[in-house]
């Protein structure tokens, strides 16, 4: 029951900071290539693709996914060394390893809610050749790291649940 | 605990962590934390973390990484680069190795447009890897020789890193420029040959014998060449007239793919998603390493541990021959862990002095420092070219493997080194010619 | 003793890194016997160019140098004054003028506190001009160029000549020259030599398109600042003002070199034509008329009118400070400053 609960939250979270993540990408692509036509054909081109790309198709790109990697448990790391350990040591390990991504991703998402907080009341903007708001987007973060330690404490429980590491 | 025991138990900590399985980016991250806590407060530390990963993600010169992602997969979603690659197979039949050898050669290519390592492997990966895999190419050496020749990006120029030695070192870019070409070609030569001899003693490597073509098969084949070379073709001219940065060429190049894509009907909204979702996790997968290794950098700034480094070996002796040696062992240590520019900016202040002291040229010396942050970029644990084929290719080869692989081109690498420092020629002919 | 840490994220040779924090760390070594014993980083490896204001304020570094330009939020009254760049071009009378009243005026004063920072000094560039591939004289040549500028009055100024502004990072400014995606770049001269425009652009045009100053060049965090001995602080305002007026000094001279070299090399420089140099001085004129609202709405300002005429006052006042003065002169300079400026702050500046 608690099992299938956090599973299905991790799921969720996951797939549906991809959704947005994709999105953004797609964007991206879109947006710069608009650009670089228009600018082509008429010389001239719309203000901010820098801004936007950077501030927010990047930073929505690169957080808004990272739960889906370790959902799908595509983190990059080494096994070499832990192939060749006995089967009962392996369990450990990755518990081992989840907690520590959940610590890692705990802290960058509560210090990036601070920040996100910060940047909300201050109303942030950026240096641009006009006024270029960037607080919705560090929201990105807190939201990313969160399910992502949602997702690795899900592949966690999986884990012990089934008694054998992911 | 000192800051220089703190910073060395550090890269010991985080190694062990990495071998015991826990992702790379998580290790070096925490890690780095943890060890700036120690040298500092925990305070400080949160600050380190609130002021590095949204600062780092939010540059514009880094969307090319998940844009020529994009570009890559949507080109192998929508079935453009099995065309080019069959026929490569069928007409390169007698040459031992011919795909990647003609993987060096297009990345040669590519780099030349780009300034940068990464977009160069970013884009090559997804293009070359998985057709030279489905033709049963040894992994390590379908995998090392697109990691490898990425780094030809940051050699072959235009390049962001010898613009970057350029302002540091006070030196004429465009002599850069120009000076980095032949030890480029060189390279790529170098790894062409090591390919082929490895080739020709061990078949093997380069898959199944090649198959015998009728001529009816080459014809078909001919007629499913063009997606691939007008796709690069518009991506490099694209560049070359100035019509669109660098940085932008993977945003244009995925959607000329497209474009391709859809006259040939091959751009289903499958593809696209497929593409999209591989995009996104490679570029977190990646990324997240990244912004764990820029803390590693910073970490390992604040203790001290490269300044202390560099200082110990330089301090040997203040002979020409020696400089170059312990320039190249701190280069080939420190790049282990360090990220390029980071390194850069670390070690320069200690070094230039000295090499100026020397009376070395600066613009050679320049191309041999690129050369040595190249060749950082591909060995372990941090090796970022490495880590973005793997990213992306996700679980089709394991790191280990890949790094087994590249470490053919790394002797490669110290070759072209020797040459490039033996005969200074090579990079100093033609900066001649310019002035 | 003390250790602390500085940053500042211009590259080491640049002149806002040389004599504004590797030299100014000797002579704070120097004059506190030792006591104070900086660390000094220069280049991005510690913080992000925009993270230095966050990174004084949380204590990672204890010194820094921080472009307000890169965070307005965060800085409104700063951005707001630095509005005012497309209107001067002298960085020496600038960097003290700048220096005096963020130490000074109590809106200003007011910021820094809010911001987590302890401002003791300013820097000031020489003024950005043109760089281009093509002869840009007049307002004929200068139509449809695409020009790299940074700021919003240039490049309101450049639209209305009819150039195109954009946003280029300077990583991308000598390959973009180079292809041709950039037809000028705005810059200080001395990066004719140092960032190798001379190269990728041959014509350079002496018409001056705004200096840079908002921002503290010498942020201290509040509790670092506080937590030091009166004596350690009597040390940083003079090696400040010492370093200070010479890197001003230093930067204009390299600037003035810069282009006597990057002529010798095949460069050829040009002053405005008159039409070109009037359309900008109208658009000065302008943008001055209308700069009291535009502040206020623009930043947020109550009283922009008090805050910009202080401003313009002070800088009057150095003008006629740095009449009977040898320009050249650093030790003169530095103990001007040192007599106008530090002088004259309160025994508790900064302190909490
Ligand atoms: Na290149
Ligand atoms: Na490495």
């Amino acid at each position: 029951m608690f099992y299938n609960g956090i599973e299905r939250c991790a799921s969720f979270a996951a797939k549906a900071t991809l959704f947005v993540s994709g999105c953004f990408i797609a964007l991206m692509a879109l947006h710069i290539t608009l650009d670089v036509v228009l600018r082509f054909i008429f010389g001239n081109s719309f203000q901010g693709t820098l801004e936007v790309v950077s501030f927010y198709y990047m930073v929505c790109a690169i957080f808004l996914s990272l739960a889906y990697v370790e959902y799908k448990r595509e983190h990059i790391s080494v096994d070499v060394v832990v192939q060749r350990l006995p089967e009962a040591m392996k369990l450990p390990l990755y518990v081992f390893a989840c907690l520590l991504g959940i610590a890692y991703f705990g802290m960058l998402g509560y210090q990036s809610t601070l920040d996100a907080l910060r940047a909300t009341e201050s109303q942030e903007t950026a240096m641009a050749n006009f006024t270029f708001y960037i607080w919705p987007s560090r929201w990105a973060l807190p939201v990313g790291f969160f399910a992502t330690c949602i997702a690795t404490f899900a592949n966690m429980v999986k884990a012990i649940a089934e008694r054998k590491a992911l | 605990m000192t800051n220089l025991q703190i910073g060395m138990a550090g890269i010991a900590i985080a190694l062990g962590l990495i071998a015991l399985r826990v992702p790379i980016g998580v290790a070096l991250g925490l890690v780095s934390i943890v060890g700036i806590a120690m040298m500092t407060t925990f305070g400080i530390a949160l600050g380190m973390v609130s002021a590095t990963p949204f600062d780092f993600a939010g540059q514009w010169e880094l969307s090319a990484a998940p844009m020529f992602l994009f570009m890559g997969y949507l080109c192998t979603s929508t079935n453009m680069t099995q065309g080019l690659f069959t026929a490569m197979r069928l007409f390169l039949a007698r040459l031992p190795g011919g795909l990647a050898v003609s993987s060096v050669i297009a990345s040669a290519f590519f780099a030349a447009a780009s300034g940068s390592s990464v977009a160069t492997s970013a884009a090559m990966s997804r293009i070359a890897v998985p057709e030279m895999l489905k033709h049963n190419y040894n992994r390590g050496l379908a995998t090392g020789t697109i990691a490898a020749s990425g780094t030809l990006g940051s050699l072959i120029p235009p390049s962001v890193l010898l613009v970057l030695y350029g302002v540091y070192a006070q030196v004429s870019v465009g002599q850069l420029f120009m000076a980095g070409f032949l030890p480029g070609i060189m390279s790529a030569g170098l790894y062409i040959l090591m390919i082929m001899l490895r080739v020709k003693r061990n078949p093997e490597l380069a898959g199944n014998s090649a198959e015998r073509a009728s001529s009816q098969e080459k014809i078909d084949a001919i007629k499913e060449i063009w997606p691939l070379p007008l796709l690069i073709g518009a991506v490099l001219g694209g560049i070359f007239l100035g019509i669109f940065s660098p940085t932008e060429a993977g945003a244009v190049g995925t959607c000329i793919a497209a474009l391709i894509a859809i006259s040939r009907r091959t751009l289903t909204f499958a593809a696209v998603k497929d593409a999209i979702i591989n995009t996104a996790s490679s570029t977190a997968s990646i990324f997240i390493i990244l912004i764990g290794s820029l803390f590693f950098t910073r970490f390992l700034a604040l203790s001290g541990v490269p300044g202390a480094f560099s200082d110990l070996i330089l301090s040997v002796s203040t002979e020409t021959w020696w400089i170059l040696l312990a320039v190249a062992l701190i280069y080939l240590v420190l790049g282990m862990f360090i990220d390029s520019i980071g390194l850069m900016l670390l070690t320069l202040p200690l070094i230039l002095p000295l090499v100026q002291g020397a009376d070395m040229n600066l613009v050679w010396f320049g191309i041999i420092v690129v050369k040595l942050l190249e060749v950082g970029l591909v060995t372990p644990p941090i090796g970022l070219n490495v880590y973005v084929i793997k990213g992306a290719l996700g679980n089709t080869v394991s790191l280990p493997e890949v790094f087994k692989g590249v470490s053919w081109f790394i002797l490669m690498d110290i070759i072209a080194l020797l040459l490039i420092i033996l005969i200074p020629a090579l990079s100093l002919y033609l900066p001649a010619q310019m002035q | 003793s003390t250790s602390f840490l500085a940053n500042s994220f211009y590259d080491q040779q640049h002149p806002l890194s040389k004599y504004g924090y590797e030299e100014w760390a000797e002579t704070v070594k120097e004059l506190s016997n030792g006591d104070l014993n900086p660390k000094v980083y220069t280049g991005t490896v510690l913080l992000a160019p925009r993270a230095n204001l966050q990174g004084i304020r949380d204590n990672v570094v204890q010194v820094a140098s921080h472009a307000a330009i890169y965070t307005p939020a965060d800085l409104p009254v700063a951005n707001a004054v630095q509005e005012l760049g497309f209107n001067f071009s002298d960085p020496l009378t600038t960097i003290l003028a700048v220096t005096d009243f963020s130490t000074h005026n109590a809106t200003q004063l007011a910021e820094w506190d809010n911001s987590g920072v302890v401002y003791l000094g300013s820097y000031a560039t020489p003024p950005y001009i043109l760089f281009c591939r093509e002869p840009v004289r007049n307002l004929e040549e200068i139509q449809g160029k695409r020009i790299r500028a940074a700021g919003s009055t240039v490049s309101q100024w450049l639209e209305e000549a009819g150039a195109i502004p954009v946003n280029v990072p300077s990583s991308e400014m000598y390959t973009g020259l180079d292809r041709g995606s950039l037809d000028c770049a705005t810059n200080a001269a001395n990066d004719l030599i140092d960032r190798s425009m001379y190269e990728v652009a041959e014509y350079t045009t002496l018409l001056p398109t705004g200096m840079y100053w908002s921002g503290p060049h010498w942020g201290f965090n509040p509790g670092f600042w506080t937590g030091l001995t009166d004596a350690q602080r009597d040390v940083f305002k003079q090696a400040t003002a010492k370093a200070m007026t010479r890197m001003a000094v230093q930067y204009i001279k390299s600037s003035e070199s810069a282009l006597e070299e990057a002529k010798t090399k095949g460069n050829q420089v040009f002053e405005p034509e008159a039409d070109l140099k009037k359309s900008a001085d109208d658009f000065r004129q302008k943008s001055l008329d209308g700069i009291y609202t535009l502040v206020e709405e623009k930043y947020d300002i109550a009283d922009g009118k008090a805050l910009i005429d202080d401003y313009l006052q002070t800088y009057e006042k150095w003008e006629n400070l740095l009449k009977d003065i040898d320009r050249e002169d650093e030790d003169a300079l530095a103990e001007l400053a040192k007599q106008e400026i530090y002088d004259t702050l309160p025994a508790d500046y900064g302190i909490r």
